[in-house]
């Protein structure tokens, strides 16, 4: 006699009832969320005396903002691709375009210097490099809390920790990035980082699953897929293991920009960081959204490249994007050990925590 | 006779309607009643009960975490634990002692605690001085070090423990607690760290929801990620968040009830504590189909109850009726045989009552009738010859306007199609200059962007020529961005256009004008206009059309400083707007080629511009369904018309 309709309207009741301390009474507390229930449509009235007074007619064009990307468009982006697609950016009246890198001879912190962007995307220790040389640049959040560098062995070598490293042989170390975590790692340790001879073999795994040379420094999300794909079993040795914490991608911007225009900084980042709880949420949707960008991309794999991505980004511990002193200091002491730092200066100069604190309230 | 009848039906009607509604009525008031009532107490109890299974899970797990402290603290405190541990903190690694040491650790300590107490999954010895993992139950993570990890810089201070997160060695979400291990003079050598069972978290929350098909118990952290399992999804751990009004309201410091969507969208009866020591949320939660289902099937029983009890009236009502509309019922019989035209019919009524009487006096006017009757057939005959006649000369005309009217259908209908097909076109155009011009965007921006680079970077190495090249590429590029945009602009007309409303163009003209300021100013130039109306249209698409117009008649002015007159005017059923100057003028052979895209009649260096102002206004007067032309001649100024159709009501487009 009664339709299904009914019952299921009998259901979709919504209603959130708050109550303060656990000493209340159960009756005391029923009392208290009536009268917070009735709230809601007082805000709601409130809410459309206000809209229907102060609509402004005509709304501002959005600020046209670039940003500088670390690489070509993939997944390691994909926060910044949601920010933009799901609209995150236009709430906060912006309009991003997002620059790619074309190659390893674009300098992203100087194209940011220079103005051609207004924000870039650069490794943690290098933005400490840069900042050494007198460069304006100061980063306001970190995308990838840890960086995803793992030295991969075959499992059958036997190579498990870095005390097995001398003399075997690793890919060319990048200078600035891998290089630098590979010399802290092993000096830290107490060993000779020239015991390790580097081969320039290109970006072929090939030779490596080969056994022609014993390690390759790789990234997370990237060759230990592909190993684990073409069946070999491999054994992960991290930096991070061995007291070497370097934040992976920062997000900067200029000194200058900080200054004059806090409040565009305030607007990305906030956006931003929204973009990427997004990505982290949905990791699956988020990979492939470089495709817009390169429609070259297969995006099965940024699918997953970006689902191994996630425990870089959002690691449990503090909010998307959150910094810590300790690993700035960490970083900083780690390239004075190295002689990589122009002149010594406060590592706090480097990055600010203003932005996220005013987004998060101060609390990790 | 169809009318008696009908009316004799209305009264049955009425008679069963009235019994029905005797019969509903109080059962549908008692079953509301009832079903209120009923669902208000279970809501009421489900909450409270759901509270209290809260708070004991809230307890079970506080309890769980102090036995693994205390469980971690006693191991810790073995003198002979403490002993080995500091051998090990000091020792070489290749002294022969030391892997004696680390065995006898594994084997007298570590394994056994782990046996003892299955709340920890993997049971380590950090070394105080530099965090290095001296010892583990999982021989990979040896060699390895914890000194920045919270678990080991609290850990030395007092019994720890950590917040859930994400290892990247470990390659998943854990939780460590952790305790300090002194020597003999109370001085820290080392933590003893154990990696807690996430699982039995999960299991803890889950305890006693299985007799309940769908009660679901999980942690939330502050960063709206799950911390425990929920019951109906796998892998959630630190993976997925959550954003239902539950877990919101929770995450705001506070402990409260409420009916919300849960995580899969499903309606819940949910109760959530916030656990401050811990900076986790605690959400217990039960689907309202259960928990409302008693009561559904309470309501389904009254139902029932009522549907039988209107059943019963029904059939008494129906019995009723007839017993006493018998004797009514031959009367109707009789009426419908003398409007069936038997005019000899008689009642013959036997009964004494009023309705015997009543066919009495039926049967005595039927005799009247008849004779009455045999007057009126003559009259009618005579008139239903006439009437014959002109229905046939009707139906000849009719038939005529038939035809024209199927003829006229098939070409509306041969219209309707051209004008789908045009419009589908016209759309897919749009689309394709949308995409085309947006897509374009990145590419000229990169080209244009590392020109500009290569030309700051190289500055002292070119020579004067490159500069040249290198200035005539941003330019060509600047140029390009410029068309995208407008091409853009263009498209988005057609795409992106808000809804008419009511409009005070006077308004909207001075919107323009303000917009216009600077080139005012710049040029001397003096605007008036008339009194000007309100009309229907969007209200951002007419800013720009007299921006436009007037932006032109300032940009095109001859040696006088321009004057520019606004006027409206209203002709039959739409308003003409005209925009007049004392500008250089249009020659009458480009009047048609200056609203095109992109057409220009003078060289760039003289007056600038890409040629897409006018071809806007001329695409969104277009879409008010109005009409846009220049009257001029050259050297004498130049006045733009346009129409806005004088509408009274709102529409869309």
């Amino acid at each position: 006699m009664q339709g299904s309709k009914a019952q299921e309207s009998d259901h979709q009741e919504q209603r959130i009832e708050r109550s303060g301390g656990e000493t209340e009474s159960q009756g005391e507390r029923r009392n208290k969320m009536r009268r917070i229930a009735a709230v809601p449509w007082v805000m709601v009235l409130v809410v459309m005396v206000v809209a229907a007074c102060g609509t402004p007619q005509i709304t501002e064009p959005p600020d046209e903002v670039t940003v500088q990307l670390a690489w070509a468009h993939q997944y390691q982006f994909a926060g910044f691709y949601a920010a933009e697609q799901q609209g995150f950016y236009a709430e906060e009246g912006l309009e991003v375009n997002l620059l790619p890198r074309p190659g390893v001879a674009v300098d992203v912190t100087a194209n940011v210097v220079d103005g051609l962007a207004d924000f870039g995307i650069t490794f943690g220790a290098g933005l400490v490099v840069d900042r050494s040389r007198g460069r304006p640049v100061t980063a306001i959040a970190t995308i990838y809390r840890r960086y995803p560098l793992a030295f991969m062995t075959l499992a059958e070598s036997g190579i498990a920790r870095p005390q097995d490293f001398p003399g075997h042989t690793t890919r060319t170390l990048t200078p600035g990035g891998s290089a630098v975590a590979f010399e802290a790692m092993m000096t830290r340790l107490g060993l000779d980082p020239h015991s390790v001879e580097q081969l320039d073999v290109g970006y072929d795994l090939a030779p490596f699953f080969a056994g022609e040379l014993d390690i390759w420094p790789g990234y997370l999300p990237n060759e230990p897929l592909t190993a684990r794909e073409e069946g070999y079993d491999v054994n992960l040795i991290l930096p991070d293991d061995y007291g070497i914490h370097l934040y992976g991608d920062v997000l900067f911007t200029t000194d200058r920009l900080i200054e004059e225009n806090p409040d565009l900084v305030l607007r990305f980042l906030r956006a931003t960081l929204r973009g990427w709880q997004w990505a982290v949420e949905n990791p699956q949707e988020a990979g492939p959204l470089a495709l817009k960008y390169d429609s070259t991309l297969d995006p099965a794999q940024q699918a997953a490249m970006m689902e191994a991505s996630v425990p870089l980004v959002y690691t449990g511990e503090d909010h998307i994007g959150w910094m810590r002193d300790e690993v700035w200091q960490g970083m900083y002491d780690l390239l004075m050990e190295q002689g990589l730092l122009a002149e010594p200066f406060d590592v706090h100069e480097a990055y600010t925590m203003e932005f996220l604190q005013e987004i998060h309230g101060g609390e990790q | 006779m169809r009318l008696v009848r009908n009316a004799f039906t209305r009264l049955s009607t009425k008679l069963l309607l009235l019994f029905l509604l005797l019969a509903i009525i109080p059962a549908a008031v008692v079953g509301y009643l009832a079903y209120d009532n009923g669902r208000r107490t279970i809501e009421r109890v489900t909450l409270d009960r759901l509270d209290s299974t809260s708070r004991l899970r809230e307890a079970a797990l506080e309890r769980w975490i102090a036995g693994s402290e205390t469980h971690l603290r006693s191991v810790a405190s073995r003198r002979r634990l403490a002993d080995a541990a500091a051998l090990l903190a000091s020792n070489d690694q290749a002294d022969p002692e030391y892997r004696a040491a680390h065995d006898a650790m594994l084997r007298e300590h570590l394994g056994p605690a782990l046996e003892e107490q299955g709340c920890f999954l993997t049971l380590s010895i950090i070394s105080a001085q530099d965090g290095l993992i001296l010892v583990s139950s999982d021989e990979t993570l040896e060699g390895k070090y914890r000194e920045s990890e919270p678990f080991f810089v609290e850990g030395k201070a007092r019994t720890y423990v950590g917040k859930v997160s994400y290892s990247l060695s470990e390659g998943g979400a854990v939780m460590h607690i952790s305790t300090p291990i002194h020597d003999e003079r109370g001085d820290v050598i080392g933590v003893l760290a154990g990696h807690a069972d996430l699982a039995e978290m999960t299991e803890i929350m889950r305890a006693a929801t299985a007799v309940s098909a769908s009660e679901d118990a999980y942690l939330v952290n502050t960063s709206r990620f799950f911390v425990t399992e929920p019951r109906f999804g796998k892998g959630f751990a630190l993976k997925k968040a959550i954003h239902t009004k539950g877990a919101e309201a929770c995450l705001g410091r506070g402990d409260g009830m409420g009916l919300y969507d849960d995580y899969r969208g499903v309606p819940v009866l949910g109760t959530y504590r916030w656990l401050s020591e811990r900076e986790l949320c605690i959400l217990t939660e039960l689907d309202q189909a259960e928990a409302f289902a008693p009561i559904v099937a309470l309501r389904n029983a009254t139902f029932a109850a009522g549907a039988a009890m209107a059943l019963c009236a029904a059939s008494l009502g129906v019995i009723f009726t007839r017993t006493i509309t018998g004797p009514v019922l031959q009367l109707v019989k009789a009426t419908e045989e003398i409007g069936a035209g038997n005019l000899d019919y008689r009642i013959a009524a036997t009964a004494r009552d009023e309705i015997g009487k009543l066919a009495a006096a039926f049967d005595d006017m039927t005799g009247k009738l008849k004779q009455a009757e045999g007057e009126l057939r003559k009259h009618r005959e005579h008139l239903e010859e006439l009437v014959e006649e002109r229905a046939a000369e009707l139906k000849r005309t009719n038939e005529g306007l038939e035809a024209e009217m199927v003829e006229r259908k098939r070409a509306e209908e041969q219209l309707k199609r051209t004008l789908a097909d045009l419009e589908r076109s016209n759309k897919e155009l749009e689309q394709f200059a949308y995409v085309a011009s947006h897509d374009l965007q990145e590419p000229l921006r990169m080209v244009s962007s590392y020109t500009q680079l290569l030309a700051r970077r190289y500055q002292d190495q070119l020579d004067q020529d490159a500069h040249e090249f290198i200035g005539y590429a941003v330019d060509g590029a600047e140029r390009m961005r410029r068309l995208i945009n407008d091409l853009l602009a263009y498209s988005r007309l057609g795409t992106r256009g808000k809804s008419f409303g009511k409009t005070d163009s006077r308004q909207v003209l001075e919107e323009s004008l303000a917009n216009l300021q600077t080139a005012i100013g710049e040029t001397g130039a003096t605007v008036t206009h008339d009194g000007l109306p309100t009309v229907i249209a969007d209200e951002s698409q007419l800013t720009q059309v007299f921006q436009n117009l007037v932006g032109n008649a300032i940009k095109f002015h001859g040696q006088a400083p321009p004057a520019i007159h606004i006027g409206a005017e209203r002709k039959h059923d739409e308003w003409v707007f005209s925009v007049r100057d004392n500008g250089i003028g249009i020659d009458p052979q480009y009047y048609e080629r200056i609203f095109v895209i992109f057409q220009t009649l003078h060289p760039r260096d003289q007056y600038p511009g890409t040629g897409i102002g006018l071809a806007l206004c001329k695409r969104i007067v277009e879409r008010h369904g109005g009409r846009i032309w220049v009257e001029s001649a050259l050297g004498e100024g130049a006045t733009f018309c346009f129409t806005i159709p004088d509408r009274e009501v709102e529409e869309n487009e």
